[in-house]
């Protein structure tokens, strides 16, 4: 540069590149809030201690996989945890982060992936196999119904009434069940009933999905027993296929419980 | 409530916060990614940082940190690929782009006066609060700082003349 004024010149073309940078960029909302969700998740879950030893054994392929060339060195990978599950389905297991680092940090993996919007960086590394790490659980081959003293189940009982009962073997001092009802043409919720006093419900909307939130009020207990807590939408002949639940629940024992399942007809 | 507070602080900050991690790392969805962990990591010790003053502050040095990381597992990635002989070889050339945007003009910085060159410009925060926010005294911002905007500044320019320069018109 210049002249003696070089250094304000700079400083607002420097600004203004950057503001420009930031403001044609959209950062992704709901990813972020779905990310942190999981991150949440994933710290309360005692597994994920025992899931990141796990994925320890995935290191070689993660790395590969950041590399990418992922999609190649998965392709014939007999794991079972995949690292790159197609999307819209759930992962067993996130494929936790393996790369050992100073600072305390969650242990999903950061991935790159192309956004549609945004013309992709070809001097930097190549993007990785969009892990769309789907979050939510509870879909066909991955549940847990039933655990401890806590029992579950999912049915649909009038077109438009997704019901979970839940059989309590002992009191509950914490319920949280969220009912996922995905998002198909016409879909909207008619609100929703739970037959406990104690627990009420929101329901909000997202993208791709109507989530019923049901919880028991604070400081009350659920005494066993079993309990029908009721999801209704309207929206014709919809397919429930995808359409999950998860409950977090805190026993009088002071035992943590973790359910997920769906609305699937049992055989 | 702790979740309404935090759910707050995420409306306000997830934008700036995202965008910080977009311009250190030059990625944009690991942007979002780093900056989601960020913000977990806030919501994990909300009492405490809350507390403490300032979780704004607090949240912007865990995304400069975590991008950092980022940024050194990609490189280790890359050269372990490269010591394989399934690197990008054109990541070995240094050839210089015709175009170059801010986005990869700024990731040829170093970290420092990079994160530096962003916090200040890109986000005007006083000197001070980005020494503390990487933990170095507010000469090393103002030194980094200044070495990373004229570093920048030449870095586009070179490529990106104005058409005249002090009144003359810019040879092509």
């Amino acid at each position: 540069m210049n002249s003696q004024h070089g250094d304000t010149q700079h400083e607002d073309f420097l600004r203004d590149e950057m503001r420009q940078a930031l403001d044609s960029r959209h950062p992704d909302r709901t990813a972020m809030l779905n990310r942190i969700a999981a991150n949440r998740a994933e710290a309360t879950r005692p597994r994920a201690r025992v899931a990141r030893l796990a994925g320890s054994a995935l290191a070689v392929a993660t790395v590969l996989g950041i590399g990418g060339v992922g999609k190649w060195a998965l392709a014939d990978s007999h794991d079972p945890t995949p690292a790159a599950p197609p999307a819209a389905t759930a992962t067993p297991t996130p494929v936790p982060s393996v790369v050992a680092t100073a600072t305390a940090q969650p242990s999903r993996e950061v991935t790159s992936r192309p956004r549609s919007a945004e013309p992709t960086d070809s001097t930097g590394p190549a993007s990785a196999p969009a892990p769309s790490a789907s979050l939510v659980r509870g879909h066909p081959g991955d549940t847990q119904v039933e655990k401890g003293t806590l029992w579950s189940d999912g049915s649909i009982e009038d077109s438009g009434d997704s019901v979970v009962t839940l059989r309590a073997g002992a009191d509950l001092t914490e319920l949280d069940l969220t009912v996922r009802v995905t998002q198909t043409p016409g879909l909207s919720s008619l609100g929703f009933e739970s037959s406990a006093d104690t627990v009420t419900a929101t329901v909000t909307k997202q993208a791709d999905a109507l989530l019923y939130r049901f919880t028991l009020r604070a400081g009350a207990t659920l005494t066993a027993g079993e309990y029908k807590l009721t999801a209704k939408w309207s929206g014709g002949d919809r397919n429930a296929a995808d359409d999950t639940y998860e409950a977090y629940a805190t026993s009088v024992e002071r035992k943590r419980i973790h359910i997920y399942g769906n609305f699937a007809a049992k055989d | 409530m702790r979740d309404q507070a935090f759910h707050a602080f995420f409306e306000r900050h997830h934008k700036e916060l995202s965008g910080l991690a977009y311009l250190l790392s030059g990625d944009s969805s690991a942007a979002d990614d780093l900056a989601a962990d960020a913000l977990t990591e806030v919501w994990k010790h909300w009492d405490r940082v809350n507390a403490a003053g300032d979780p704004a502050a607090y949240a912007r040095g865990i995304v400069a940190n975590l991008t950092r990381n980022w940024i050194r597992r990609q490189g280790r990635a890359r050269r372990g690929l490269q010591l394989l002989g399934w690197g990008n070889d054109r990541e070995r050339t240094p050839d210089v782009p015709a175009v170059l945007d801010v986005r990869t003009a700024l990731k040829r910085l170093p970290y420092r006066r990079r994160t530096c060159v962003v916090l200040r410009y890109a986000f005007d925060l006083p000197e001070q609060e980005v020494a503390e926010i990487l933990g170095i005294s507010v000469g090393a911002v103002k030194s980094q700082t200044s070495r990373g905007a004229k570093q920048l500044a030449d870095l586009l320019q070179d490529t990106r003349l104005p058409d005249t320069l002090d009144g003359w018109e810019v040879a092509r």
